[in-house]
């Protein structure tokens, strides 16, 4: 799967010879060209190389906490939205946005959210951290404790006691809410 | 190396998914484990206050069993020890202002975080009407309560956070009387009082002219002021609470108004009294709009005007305007 997209990649860089790219290498050794421009919506990547003056185009950067899954999930949305940018450089054309975003998180599992949003933390992308943490608040909304501990796989470790007081107090906001 | 589980999550990213949640969810957040509970300790369904939202409705007084009707009309009913016997008397962003038993405080209903103010120059409260500038755990935050005596002035009681007792300034009719004031609040730096003929007084605590008399008109007439808030006088009906909330109609309710966000101005709920009657005052419920947020007090926060208790989780810790005075919720039950 992943050779599918380091091939496409390569594909639309033999149409555009001049555009340059940024070699970025994942935590399991993968090393991903990425186009300049969506490379720099990583902050990570736009600092390190503005604030190194050696660096050339054949730096390959390591990113210790990024996984090659995660990475292919973050290009995805950095290319999507530089695309839009391109395409619509004043205002973002927000139903597509919203219909790319809305499609895009529904093939992601709780597993696969996590290492985003962990590794758009690490990469400093604002705008796509601020996505996916709105998207795990969305997965919770309107669901018991029970449910949203099992969905997301969180050991229950209050002791008996503090559970006991946890729910006399806000029992009253616990009925009704969803138990699928 | 273990991948990092939900509840390991670094404490920021567990705080801006919880950022996002509304009241009742974040409750169930709260609920999850140790860590979720810790990392949201500041968040306060600030969600819950964005314009696109509607005041939720509490139903209190007559005991501590309270009912509250959600924005979008869910019904719930809650155990409020605090609100037993009390009277709210101004309510905005979340946190009321409570007269109970002598004592004024402010008060967040869902995380019971109390603050008590220093001594009221009155101990019984009657048709008092209060408005305050921003949350009480804002170092500006100014409370001014306001009554009126039989000479027709009104008088109004200010307090600025961090003061120890409360400032009387007098208002004296010149002309036509001012009915009894049926809005309080707090826009622009300047408290706003009206009455239900259309009047206004204003009073601005910075200002050299601190007072100001206003009659509302038209939007046509050629005013050369604009009331920077939106009035809305009859929410009640306008929502058909007694319905919702399952009461008979000719129930006597009093109830407290607020302010909330709508777009460019906010828009301001009347106190209203539905239905009453000649009869004893017992019968009488007592309700209050509010924006259902959740606020907890940490003890680093207000470092020279309080004085706050240690601090234990899932403890709900009241402190004082006025150094000294802690409470816990334990020693109120």
């Amino acid at each position: 799967m992943s050779s599918s997209i380091a091939s496409s990649s390569s594909s639309s860089s033999s149409s555009s010879k001049k555009e340059k790219k940024i070699s970025l290498k994942t935590s399991d050794g993968e090393v991903f060209e990425v186009e300049e421009p969506v490379a720099m919506q990583l902050e990570i990547v736009r600092s390190f190389f503005a604030d190194n003056e050696d660096v050339t185009e054949q730096t390959v950067m390591p990113l210790p906490n990024v996984s090659t899954a995660a990475m292919h999930g973050i290009l995805e949305y950095c290319r999507a939205h530089e695309e839009f940018r391109r395409r619509m450089p004043e205002a973002a054309p927000e139903e597509e946005v919203r219909a790319f975003e809305a499609g895009y998180v529904d093939r992601k599992s709780n597993e696969e959210l996590k290492e985003m949003i962990l590794a758009a933390n690490y990469l400093n992308i604002s705008k796509l951290l601020d996505f996916l943490t709105g998207v795990a608040a969305k997965r919770i909304e309107n669901k018991s404790v029970e449910y949203v501990r099992a969905f997301f796989g969180v050991e229950n470790d209050f002791t008996p006691e503090e559970e006991a007081n946890l729910r006399r107090e806000y029992e009253w906001a616990f009925e009704g809410v969803d138990e699928d | 190396m273990a991948p990092i589980s939900w509840a390991d999550l670094p404490p920021d990213l567990i705080e801006s998914i919880s950022n996002r949640l509304g009241l009742i969810d974040l409750l169930s957040f709260r609920g999850v484990c140790q860590n979720w509970n810790l990392a949201s300790f500041t968040s306060s369904a600030e969600i819950e206050s964005t314009s696109c939202c509607e005041p939720w409705f509490l139903l209190y007084g007559e005991n501590s069993q309270c009912s509250l009707l959600s924005g979008n009309d869910k019904k719930y009913k809650i155990n409020i020890l605090e609100l037993n016997g009390a009277t709210c008397i101004a309510s905005k962003e979340g946190w009321l202002l409570v007269h109970r038993e002598g004592s004024l405080f402010f008060f967040c209903p869902f995380s019971r975080a109390k603050i008590e103010l220093p001594q009221f120059p009155y101990s019984e409260l009657k048709d008092h009407v209060a408005a305050f500038s921003s949350a009480p755990t804002c170092k500006d935050c100014i409370v001014c309560v306001v009554c009126q005596n039989d000479e027709m002035d009104v008088l109004l009681y200010t307090l600025s956070h961090g003061a120890v007792a409360w400032t009387m300034h007098k208002y004296t009719h010149t002309r036509t009387c001012f009915k009894s004031v049926k809005a309080a609040t707090y826009v622009d730096k300047t408290f706003y009082f009206l009455d239900d003929t259309n009047q206004v007084i204003k009073f601005s605590p910075e200002e050299d002219v601190k007072w100001a008399r206003r009659q509302i008109v038209d939007h046509h007439s050629e005013c050369r002021e604009f009331l920077p808030f939106f009035i809305k006088r009859s929410c009640f009906e306008e929502k058909s609470i007694i319905e919702k909330l399952g009461l008979k109609n000719d129930v006597w309710i009093t109830s407290c108004g607020t302010i909330v966000p709508t777009g460019k101005y906010p828009k301001l709920f009347f106190n209203e009294s539905i239905n009453k009657t000649q009869e004893s005052e017992s019968c009488c419920h007592k309700g209050v709009w509010l924006t259902p947020r959740f606020y907890q007090i940490s003890p680093g926060t207000c470092k020279n005007d309080f004085t706050v208790g240690s601090i234990r989780l899932l403890d709900f810790i009241c402190y004082s305007f006025l150094a000294g005075v802690v409470n816990s919720a334990a020693e109120i039950n």
